[in-house]
């Protein structure tokens, strides 16, 4: 059942059941068994109105939902008090007050009785949606920070199948080993990079963040790396701004992206091409692009996994404040994403 | 026996020269870097063996296989590519890994069959690829081919595997002593021939072992007649 037919079965139920208790109430304490067709409609009257002035209040009252605990209690309190009133004055004069007219005396009774039991139903009434919408806020913020612990793994899980995995580990591997015959201090330097590539992607600890400048660190290690595969094929540049070095941002992001320019972009241009990053600051912004020669293929199972798994991580961190975008211009693909700076 | 090594990495190139240095009986005829670079050598200098890594810039080392009129023996490099792996798998086709294990590549380079003499000026295999698959086809094996416009379909075993290449481009270079022109749609393996009748019309036809019915057009049929002196 969604939300939204939740609360019109949970509202319409609940006043139905108010108003027929109320009425019972009538029936057991007042001397007068017979019943009209007048206070029938009366009732039913009540009802409606009921049922009209509470869901006006939640439509007009849903922001008081994030204020603070003290502040929003007085404002329900007072809307409560409200409503009550505005109906036990309805209830009242559509009922017995008509026998004013008749001479009767005014019903003060009944009319303070209907006020306070009126008021007591919205105060139930306010009271359980508060406490609905909480729970149901609780357990969205419950599943956000799962999903959010979910993805990261899946991240840490995936970059690990990328590192660790098949075609980087072992094609560096094969290059090292060509590497100790013709030239034994590139290839102890190469080592020293996998190590540290391999080390960054099995990292142990959980944190959702890593600055940019370890990040880059790790990506500069890592394009080293392709560059002795590719050779003269392969030219990267990198252009940071010194102030963004220690903003911090999901790891892995930077790198999967870099990766991907590697395996979809130079891997399949015979003459090779170039790599060239770029993280700019811009209004509490942080602009980071991957720009790789090539083309966008149309078609590409493996890259739509890193990119969408990707974007589903920014999204749970920064919601709709971060952009991840892959768009193609004059033989280059540029790789986009801008996020909130944070230093946290 | 002549080998070429193809492999986009100058590196993994190096490696795999400094491995097979210690099998005299190999013999690197050149490198190359790519499909295109490869397909040149291949003409140049006919070698017996490739040493061929599946992705390469351009085209694969399988399109590179298919593409040509005469496949040479083959063993396949690929530092770790799922759907090479899984192709090998399938089509058992002999493959290293990088970096490669040299009791490995000893075991690979024992499999070969010996070089043949030199009369193999015709084709002999061909390597064909259909979806997943892939295979090197014997022409022994082939029943029949038959003409789809400028495709060519081949009937060997179960198997009816499209390969582009016109039937004309085909026919130049098959052994004429087992393969004979049947019409303008087929080819008919000779050896597969069980026997040959006389049609209403005048014309032959011929049945195949594996349950082909092939009628030969008269003017193939005379020929055909001539030919086998029949």
């Amino acid at each position: 059942m969604n939300r939204r037919k939740l609360y019109l079965w949970l509202h319409g139920g609940g006043w139905t059941v108010a108003v027929l208790m109320l009425f019972g109430l009538r029936l057991v304490f007042s001397s007068q068994l017979r019943v009209t067709f007048l206070e029938i409609a009366n009732w039913t009257l009540y009802a409606l109105s009921g049922i009209f002035l509470t869901n006006q209040l939640r439509i007009r009252t849903r922001h008081w939902l994030d204020l603070s605990i003290a502040s929003a209690w007085y404002r329900y309190l007072g809307s409560t008090l409200l409503v009550g009133l505005v109906l036990g004055i309805q209830v009242t004069l559509v009922g017995p007050g008509w026998r004013i007219l008749a001479g009767a005396r005014f019903p003060f009774e009944f009319f303070f009785g209907t006020i306070i039991n009126t008021t007591f139903v919205v105060f139930m009434w306010t009271a359980l949606y508060i406490a609905i919408v909480n729970i149901s806020r609780l357990a969205e913020a419950q599943t956000r920070a799962l999903q959010l612990e979910l993805a990261a793994k899946e991240a840490r899980l995936k970059n690990l199948q990328a590192q660790v995995n098949p075609h980087f580990l072992f094609n560096g591997l094969n290059t090292v080993r060509a590497l100790i015959a013709e030239d034994p201090a590139k290839a102890t330097e190469a080592v020293t990079w996998l190590a540290s590539i391999l080390r960054y992607g099995l990292r142990s600890d959980d944190a959702p963040t890593v600055t940019i400048a370890e990040e880059l660190e790790m990506v500069t290690q890592y394009l080293a790396l392709e560059k002795l595969r590719f050779e003269k094929r392969l030219t990267t540049s990198i252009d940071v701004d010194d102030a963004v070095l220690t903003a911090r941002i999901p790891p892995l992001i930077r790198q999967t992206i870099t990766e991907n320019a590697i395996k979809h972009g130079i891997a399949n241009l015979p003459n090779g091409g170039a790599v060239n990053i770029e993280i700019r600051r811009a209004s509490q912004r942080i602009e980071m692009s991957v720009r790789n020669t090539g083309a966008l293929s149309s078609h590409n199972p493996e890259s739509g996994i890193g990119l969408k798994n990707t974007r589903e991580r920014l999204h749970l961190l920064y919601g709709s404040d971060a952009v991840l975008q892959l768009t193609e211009s004059n033989n280059e693909v540029i790789a986009q994403i801008i996020l909130p700076e944070s230093r946290q | 026996m002549k080998a070429l090594l193809i492999d986009d990495e100058r590196l993994a190139r190096l490696e795999l020269r400094r491995l097979l240095s210690e099998h005299k009986n190999i013999e690197i005829a050149g490198e190359a870097a790519n499909a295109s670079e490869a397909r040149a050598l291949i003409d140049a200098l006919d070698p017996d063996l490739l040493f061929l890594d599946i992705q390469m810039p351009g085209e694969t080392g399988f399109e590179l296989l298919a593409s040509l009129d005469r496949a040479p023996q083959v063993i396949f490099t690929t530092a770790f590519d799922q759907f090479a792996l899984k192709a090998f798998e399938v089509s058992a086709l002999d493959y290293l890994v990088k970096p490669v294990v040299p009791t490995r590549l000893a075991a690979a380079l024992a499999k070969l069959p010996a070089p043949q003499e030199k009369f193999r000026k015709a084709l002999d295999q061909v390597f064909v690829r259909d979806g997943d698959k892939c295979w090197f086809v014997r022409l022994t094996e082939i029943a029949l081919l038959e003409s789809e416009g400028n495709y060519t379909r081949l009937h060997f075993g179960k198997e009816r595997p499209l390969i582009l290449r016109s039937l004309a481009h085909l026919e130049d270079r098959l052994d004429p002593d087992h393969f004979f022109r049947a019409s303008r749609k087929h080819i008919i393996n000779l050896r597969w021939i069980d026997s040959v009748e006389t049609g209403i019309n005048g014309a032959l036809i011929a049945r195949l072992k594996g349950g082909f019915e092939v009628e030969l057009s008269r003017r193939q049929s005379l020929k055909f007649k001539e030919t086998m002196a029949l």
